[in-house]
């Protein structure tokens, strides 16, 4: 860590009247955790010398190995741009460290850099463009969210205001303010549903971005009385929220999956990543989407895919390869949802697609037609596979995939799985309102 | 925001929009009854946090009044939103030493008498056209700063690049400005981009 960019962060923090410091880094599960730090303790920050009890972190460390240090990355500072009751805070996304100067392997951040490093050894970096979904809904009188849809509540008398629009306008110059460069801002299919695209990146930048963009998307919509929620499938039957994640790999400055002479202009390259991210799907599936209301979003009818296929145009698919090509080339998984930890979900996507390429694995043919309107034995017929149905059979399928696991590394694939397993445990045992009204009276 | 023409003192009270921010029914009635007699029109209700904050992003009212036991969300953190964001001004009804408040925000404690309320709004509302009439003139002098400096920079790039001396340089922007009809300050920005990587 170079003197010189201290010094300029320490100018910044002063010229700017930053008050506190956040140290920001994602547990195993995808929640963003917090350390709030006064800025007298900057240099210890810069340092690397602040320490936290991981223990108490879910999932983390046991008590026997607790004391953990926050070492920052300097290049993700930045400073809030809403204001606060208690003056400006900036914050730094921060890597844990073993008191024995080792990295923690039950870092995400460090493992997608492990897996990133992996594929840069064979001279390809990871460029990913996401596409979260949100909804924007009402808090009520406590603060708390409902699943009320402004936009339908016919709350205001006031038509020409839309409340979400307003806010996600907000949302767009606040992530403008912060360094993000918005490609596409725009209502979503659902009443309330919303879409906000940045421009793509290399891996672990935009991991680093989608963290941040949820922090604002949510932070912004307290700001306007509102509750933006990432759940895949708040509301039963209408359209639920996915992250789809364009991806490409680059060589030497290059775009590796465009090839002018291949067929649809696709190199081997881009085939055989997809060849891995198809074969993979299903193992990976437990990491992009690892909720049990995942797979609630994951059935057919609603833009979400279910089928493990790919195509061109077919919305229905698990892969879709967007027109472009030249530099933009490049291949969209559609099944990850935003409750996914980005930095898992990267590394595990990257890893299968990694296999594909080693192993030149070939892709079935594409599937252009809508696959929700084929019938089973068709489907079978063209050996088109299907996501797991659920999140149980995602963690067997995870259970079973040496590579999936490999690109979690054994410490975050054990916390993730028994955390994982206790979250089935608890969802399996509820009674739902669906089965009361289904046999209450029926037996 | 409307103008409003207002002077300490002045009876005659333009209209200003208000919003009030209270769980209480009974304190909102006899609040809003309190205004609209002094002439205020009361736009909005709120009870709780989350809608106060839809509500004033909607109406952009002159005025918030919110109650210190307003429940949803931290009454601090609501006026910084409110007024941090520009959206309006805040007056904090407070009891005691319930809810925080910043000391850029308003605040009288409860109970209080007719006249403090009334009083007290007038002034906010003074000093907020004051401040705001203030920030235009600044906004403008800004304007009005950088255009003489675009001009200034514009007038050195035509002197350097076409090797004439600066009253011509500045006789011949006002010749194009003339024959494109376009203001001096456009011209001039036109001719830093157009020069810039040279």
């Amino acid at each position: 860590m170079s003197d010189k960019k201290k010094l300029e962060l320490i100018k910044k923090i002063k010229d700017n009247d930053v008050r506190f410091l956040r140290l920001q880094f994602t547990d195993i599960a995808g929640v963003m955790k917090n350390l709030a730090v006064p800025i007298s303790q900057v240099e210890k920050v810069l340092d690397g010398e602040i320490m936290f009890d991981g223990s108490s972190i879910n999932g983390f460390a046991d008590i026997s190995e607790s004391d953990m240090y926050l070492v920052p990355d300097l290049d993700t500072f930045v400073i809030f741009p809403w204001r606060s009751a208690n003056g400006k805070v900036a914050r730094l996304i921060c890597d844990i460290y073993l008191p024995d100067g080792h990295p923690f392997p039950g870092c995400p951040r460090t493992n997608l850099k492990r897996v990133l490093k992996e594929a840069n050894d064979l001279g390809y970096t990871m460029h990913v463009g996401p596409e979260a979904e949100f909804f924007l809904f009402l808090s009520d009188e406590k603060g708390h969210a409902t699943t009320q849809v402004q936009d339908e509540a016919g709350y205001f008398d006031l038509a020409p205001i839309d409340l979400g629009e307003n806010a996600r306008r907000d949302m767009d110059t606040t992530l403008e303010e912060m360094g993000f460069e918005i490609e596409a801002s725009h209502h979503e299919v659902a009443p309330g549903q919303h879409e906000i695209d940045f421009k793509y990146g290399d891996a672990l930048h935009v991991a680093d971005a989608i963290m941040t963009f949820k922090l604002v998307v949510r932070s912004i919509a307290q700001r306007h009385g509102l509750h933006a929620s990432f759940m895949p499938k708040p509301i039963f039957g209408i359209n639920g929220s996915g992250m789809h994640t364009h991806q490409s790999l680059f060589k030497d400055g290059q775009n590796s999956f465009y090839d002018p002479n291949g067929p649809d202009q696709l190199s081997d390259t881009a085939r055989y990543y997809m060849g891995g991210i198809l074969k993979h799907a299903r193992a990976f599936a437990a990491i992009t989407n690892p909720t049990v209301n995942s797979y609630k979003r994951l059935v057919p009818g609603y833009e979400a895919p279910v089928n493990i296929a790919w195509s061109g145009a077919n919305r229905s698919c698990l892969v879709r390869i967007p027109a472009k090509r030249g530099a933009s080339t490049r291949v969209e998984v559609r099944n990850p949802d935003p409750t996914c930890n980005p930095y898992l979900a990267l590394a595990a996507m990257l890893s299968a697609g990694m296999d594909g390429i080693k192993n030149k694995i070939e892709p079935p043919a594409a599937v252009d037609r809508n696959i929700y309107k084929m019938e089973d034995e068709e489907r079978i017929a063209l050996g088109i596979g299907s996501l797991p149905g659920n999140l149980l059979e995602a963690l067997v399928e995870l259970e079973a995939s040496e590579l999936i696991k490999g690109a979690l590394g054994s410490h975050i694939y054990e916390k993730f799985r028994q955390g994982k397993l206790e979250e089935w445990n608890e969802y399996n045992i509820q009674v739902t309102p669906w089965e009361v009204s289904s046999y209450l009276t029926k037996f | 925001m409307g103008i409003l023409l207002f002077k300490a003192g002045d009876e005659d009270v333009t209209r200003a929009n208000i919003i009030i921010g209270d769980g209480n029914s009974s304190n909102r009635r006899r609040l809003k009854d309190l205004l609209t007699r002094a002439g205020y029109v009361v736009e909005a209700e709120a009870t709780n946090a989350p809608e106060l904050l839809r509500k004033t992003r909607s109406m952009y009212p002159d005025l918030v009044i919110m109650d210190a036991g307003l429940e949803g969300g931290s009454v601090a953190e609501i006026a910084g939103i409110i007024q941090g964001d520009d959206i309006s001004n805040v007056l904090v009804l407070a009891q005691g030493n319930k809810g925080w408040v910043p000391e850029d925000i308003a605040q009288i404690q409860k109970p209080y008498t007719e006249e403090t309320i009334l009083s007290v709004i007038e002034v906010i509302l003074v000093y907020q056209n004051r401040l705001a009439s203030s920030r235009q003139e600044v906004s403008v002098l800004k304007e009005s700063l950088q255009s003489r400096k675009n001009i200034e920079q514009a007038k050195g790039v035509l002197m350097k690049q076409l090797g004439i001396d600066e009253a011509e340089a500045y006789r011949t922007m006002q010749k194009e400005s003339m024959n494109r009809s376009i203001s001096m300050k456009d011209l001039a920005r036109a001719i830093i981009t157009a020069y810039k990587d040279n």
